[in-house]
């Protein structure tokens, strides 16, 4: 069975790379495309990981992450923050989201599936 | 005199007389009327005295009567013997007569019923038988006298004895004995003296005057018959000799009883007129005790009520003179709602009226003193000179000319000083015009208050900015109240009670939308004038909201370009690294070539955006340097470490000159790394052969830290463009990454940040040596560089902030003494444990032995939730490890304690002893 990423994100180019690479490294993609539908999807889909881009509309990325750990299934579910622009503190608030990892754009997509395989096979 | 006093006399004397004068008027009418009765009483006594004696007389008057009609009496043919039986059984019968007699027309006494001088003739004077005989009047007691055979005073009664004719041809005659006569009529009983008189006068009975009996007449004998006059009684006072007392004199005449028209006798009763009067006069007497003893209790509650309602007036004069004296608090009760209440009322109010006007008074006096002491200091100058010229004047004994010279001197002089005093007047008037007028047209706002805390100068720019309408009346209050609506009060009270400056910025309307929103900076200082004493406090309004918004647009910029360049450029290279990873399928040698040249440049232009974005962000002040303690040494090693590989790429050797041991210091530890790297970058990429020499120095008071190299070395002409944006020397066909221009610029920002300083050394086709020096902050400078930068970055955003420091002491004192390496860890571990409690991102700032950490945005609610967890963890920690250090906790809350750097450390460093 192959996981289930749930990737939150509004720019469809970045939709389409994350697409391309997860979905041919063996991952299966699932997105939304702001906040609020993140979250439906997180309970429709129930992915083992959740990739999200802090600056969503709607509802931003650290209020989907906490939010998400505090449902039910969300304590424990791999989430990785994501964002482009120049946050200072963009270390300080993903740890106070609780997220399991956080990065900055642009990566190197390297890092980012390192990241992704460890959090999945844990 | 008092008053209750005259009062009393006034309404006692009124008493006194009215009572004096009725109880007189009821005493005499009293005494008249108990006299009357009294009289009347003594004169019905005297009159049934007499009534009893008349009636008595009758009895004797009708049975001599009843003797001479007698049959044997009467008849002319009894013997003589036959007439003394018949008298000797009337004398049996009728116990009371001495004795009876007959006697013949002859006056010859026929018979007799002592037997004595029968057949007689009656020799001396016998009115009665005359009388009897010749007028055949019955008498009854009209004669008294001296019975010459029975030798004692007897009273007569003859009656004529008629034939059946009715011729007279004797009398029988009869005679009683005085005494009997007075016995019968109890004459001689009663204590009072009596008398009895006959019609002329003679004492026919007296009580007192015996002897006197037949032979004088009463004394006052004519005052009583004229007294008498016809009437039947009546009463005189008379002076008695005897007795030597006044009486009262009772007379009754006598009145006859039925035929009996008795003799014209008068009966006298003599009372004392003490005796007679004594009801009356013990009715007088106490009369008077009862006024006497009336008057005494009025005249005193006369004196008590007068001195009741004297009272108010007393306490009205104590009132005024309290008044008079300046009290102006005294208040008077008002107890009664007479015409005393509405005075003491009035009073009142009066006092009243006075203190508010003495207020007024006093202000206006405060204002006048102002302007007194100001043309003080002029007339001082005045009399200085004067003084001086008059000494002048007394030690000269020179002509007078010297001294109409020095007066006219003086003269000029006084003339100089008012032009003075004129001219100062209105050079201040002017200058207080131009002041005002400047105040009035300043672009900031302006509030001044003086010492007493009025306001003396608040200008139009101000109340603009403060909400206040241009023609408002403004007071302390209105200012208090709006500056505790922008929460400035609190600043203020904090500015005039401890004398310092301050300064805040505030927004005036909160619950508005942004585009309503003002952003003021204020800030307050008191006022001094030269002798450096307070006169005031002034406060400088300027409206930033401008500014705010330019800073708030840089911020959004940067963040907004940071983002919109760096999607595509994510984009591009997620792009380019899948296909170079072969995702979407395989690619050929030259592809890769290509795309691999795509990708470095795609990272190249991330460095360029990156460096962009930090340079906007320094240029614009909005660079946060998250500092902590670190030691460069490490950090320097480690960046060594990085550039091992890339140095052997061009066989370029790397030596350290690192001087020993840790040297720590307080800086943003990314940021000095991107320092150093820059610079060592460019050491490798500008050296071709030879080394690079990384130092890490302990100066005086910093760290110098230096990147030497043997590499091109800079011109002379370039050197002072070293530092300048987007200068790129030599551009060397060389390996490594192609720089954006920017490096340098960016750390001499960063170095510069950091309050150090940043220079090049270098020699054209030598080398170069890039240094910089960091300050190191060492203790109380760490603690307060730390809060300096943490304060300064709240009071930017606008929050509040607490500041907690802890601190350890006690080492030397320990029974078991603890190794460094022990103490160390114990540090730590604290530290731990107060990063714990903390619970916060902030950075905690170990500085020897005190652990410091400012949390910015922390209420006061959770400021003291924090110190709560600290204090408990620490105090479990000493349970547990049973080590007798010695902990401090202290608290300072910004802006609520204190607003400036050194009031919060000095309150935090003040804490509470956590053990004991």
């Amino acid at each position: 069975m192959s996981k289930k990423i749930l990737f939150i994100e509004d720019e469809p180019d970045e939709i389409m790379m994350v697409r391309e690479r997860f979905g041919t490294l063996g991952y299966e993609v699932v997105v939304a495309m702001d906040g609020e539908e993140g979250m439906e999807m997180f309970f429709k889909e129930k992915p083992d990981l959740v990739l999200i881009d802090v600056i969503i509309p709607k509802i931003d990325g650290f209020v989907v992450c906490r939010q998400i750990r505090q449902s039910p299934n969300g304590e424990k579910i791999p989430i990785v923050l994501i964002t482009a622009a120049g946050m200072l503190d963009f270390e300080e608030k993903s740890k106070q989201a609780e997220a399991d990892a956080y990065l900055r754009r642009p990566y190197e997509s390297a890092t980012l599936d390192e990241i992704v395989k460890n959090l999945l096979e844990e | 005199m008092k008053f209750p006093l005259k009062i009393t006399i006034l309404l006692g004397s009124i008493i006194v007389v009215a009572g004096v004068g009725i109880s007189y008027f009821i005493y005499s009418f009293q005494t008249g009327v108990l006299k009357k009765q009294i009289l009347f009483r003594l004169e019905e006594d005297a009159f049934h005295i007499m009534d009893k004696l008349d009636r008595m007389l009758f009895e004797r008057f009708s049975d001599i009567q009843v003797f001479a009609t007698c049959p044997v009496i009467s008849s002319r043919s009894v013997t003589a013997k036959q007439i003394t039986d018949r008298l000797v059984e009337y004398k049996h019968q009728y116990k009371i007569y001495a004795s009876l007699s007959f006697f013949d027309s002859d006056r010859v006494r026929v018979a007799d019923t002592s037997g004595l001088g029968v057949g007689q003739k009656y020799r001396g004077e016998a009115p009665w038988l005359d009388e009897a005989l010749d007028k055949g009047v019955v008498s009854a007691a009209t004669y008294v006298r001296v019975s010459q055979n029975l030798k004692i005073p007897v009273f007569y009664f003859a009656a004529p004895v008629k034939d059946d004719n009715g011729n007279i041809f004797g009398a029988v005659v009869t005679r009683i004995p005085v005494t009997n006569i007075y016995e019968i009529a109890k004459l001689i009983v009663e204590a009072f003296v009596v008398d009895l008189v006959d019609k002329d006068g003679l004492l026919l009975y007296s009580s007192y005057n015996r002897k006197g009996i037949f032979k004088d007449n009463l004394s006052d004998w004519e005052a009583v018959k004229r007294s008498l006059s016809g009437q039947m009684k009546g009463n005189l006072i008379h002076y008695d000799e005897f007795s030597k007392k006044e009486d009262i004199v009772v007379f009754i005449h006598e009145a006859g009883f039925l035929d009996f028209k008795g003799n014209d006798w008068t009966y006298l009763v003599h009372v004392p007129v003490e005796i007679a009067f004594k009801p009356a006069i013990q009715l007088r007497n106490k009369v008077v005790t009862v006024i006497f003893v009336i008057i005494f209790l009025a005249l005193l509650v006369i004196y008590v009520l007068s001195k009741r309602i004297s009272k108010p007036i007393a306490q009205l004069k104590e009132a005024a003179v309290k008044v008079g004296e300046g009290r102006l608090d005294t208040k008077i009760e008002v107890l009664s709602k007479d015409e005393i209440g509405d005075l003491a009322f009035s009073f009142n109010k009066m006092t009243e009226d006075l203190k508010e006007s003495r207020f007024e008074l006093l202000r206006e006096k405060s204002s006048l003193e102002k302007a007194k002491t100001e043309l003080d200091g002029w007339s001082k100058t005045l009399e200085t000179r004067v003084e001086e010229r008059t000494q002048d004047l007394n030690q000269s004994q020179e002509a007078t000319l010297n001294m109409l010279e020095d007066l006219e001197k003086v003269r000029d002089e006084l003339q100089e000083t008012n032009d003075h005093l004129l001219r100062a007047k209105s050079e201040i008037e002017r200058f207080s015009k131009s002041m005002e007028s400047m105040v009035e047209s300043m672009v900031e706002g302006v509030i001044m208050l003086d010492e007493e805390g009025k306001i003396v100068v608040f200008n139009p720019k101000a109340r603009q900015m403060l909400g206040v309408g241009l023609d408002e009346e403004i007071s302390r209050r209105i200012l208090d109240s709006t500056m505790r609506r922008i929460h400035l009060l609190d600043a203020l009270s904090d500015c005039i009670k401890k004398k310092r400056y301050c300064l805040k910025e505030v927004v005036v309307g909160d619950n508005e939308p942004l585009e309503n929103k003002r952003f003021l900076r204020c800030e307050m200082s008191p006022v001094k004038n030269k002798d450096a004493a307070i006169i005031g406090v002034v406060i400088v309004l300027r409206d930033i909201t401008h500014e705010k918004e330019i800073d708030r647009m840089k911020t959004e910029f940067i963040s907004t370009v940071s983002h919109e360049l760096r999607t595509p450029l994510s984009i591009l290279k997620e792009g380019v690294s899948l296909v170079l990873d072969r995702i979407p399928g395989q690619i050929n040698d030259k592809q890769e070539k290509l795309l691999s040249t795509v990708k470095s440049n795609i990272e190249r232009l991330g460095r360029i955006i990156n460096d962009l974005l930090d340079i906007s962000k320094m240029e614009a002040g909005k660079l946060e340097l998250k500092k902590q303690r670190v030691d460069i040494v490490a950090l320097a090693e480690g960046i060594v470490a990085s550039f091992v590989s890339k140095a052997k790429e061009k066989n370029l050797i790397l030596k350290k000159a690192f001087s020993g041991g840790k040297i720590s210091i307080y800086v943003d530890s990314d940021r000095i790394v991107q320092a150093f790297t820059n610079l060592v970058n460019n050491a490798i990429k500008f050296t071709n052969t030879g080394y690079i020499e990384i130092s890490v120095k302990r100066r005086a008071d910093g760290v110098e830290c230096s990147v030497a190299d043997t590499g091109v070395g800079i011109s002379k002409e370039d050197i002072p463009k070293v530092f300048d944006k987007f200068q790129q020397f030599g551009r060397t066909a060389g390996g490594g990454e192609k720089g954006t221009g920017l490096g340098l610029a960016i750390t001499k920002e960063i170095i510069e940040a950091h309050k150090g300083k940043i220079w090049v050394e270098s020699q054209w086709a030598k080398g170069t040596k890039f240094t910089f020096v960091l300050p190191v902050f060492k203790g109380e400078n760490l603690v307060s560089e730390y809060v300096s930068n943490a304060l300064g970055a709240a009071q930017s955003r606008g929050k509040e902030g607490t500041l907690i420091i802890a601190s350890v002491s006690g080492f030397d004192k320990l029974k078991k003494k603890i190794s460094p390496a022990e103490k160390e860890a114990m540090f730590e571990r604290l530290k731990e444990r107060f990063k714990n409690s903390v619970r916060s991102s902030e950075e905690v700032l170990r500085c020897d032995s005190e652990f410091v950490v400012f949390l910015e945005g922390c209420s006061k609610k959770d400021s003291l939730d924090v110190r709560k967890r600290i204090k408990e963890s620490f105090r479990d920690y000493l349970q547990e490890e049973k080590i007798a250090v010695k902990i401090k906790l202290g608290m300072a809350l910004y802006p609520d304690d204190a607003f400036d750097r050194e009031g919060l450390i000095s309150k935090a460093k003040k804490g509470e002893r956590l053990n004991e």
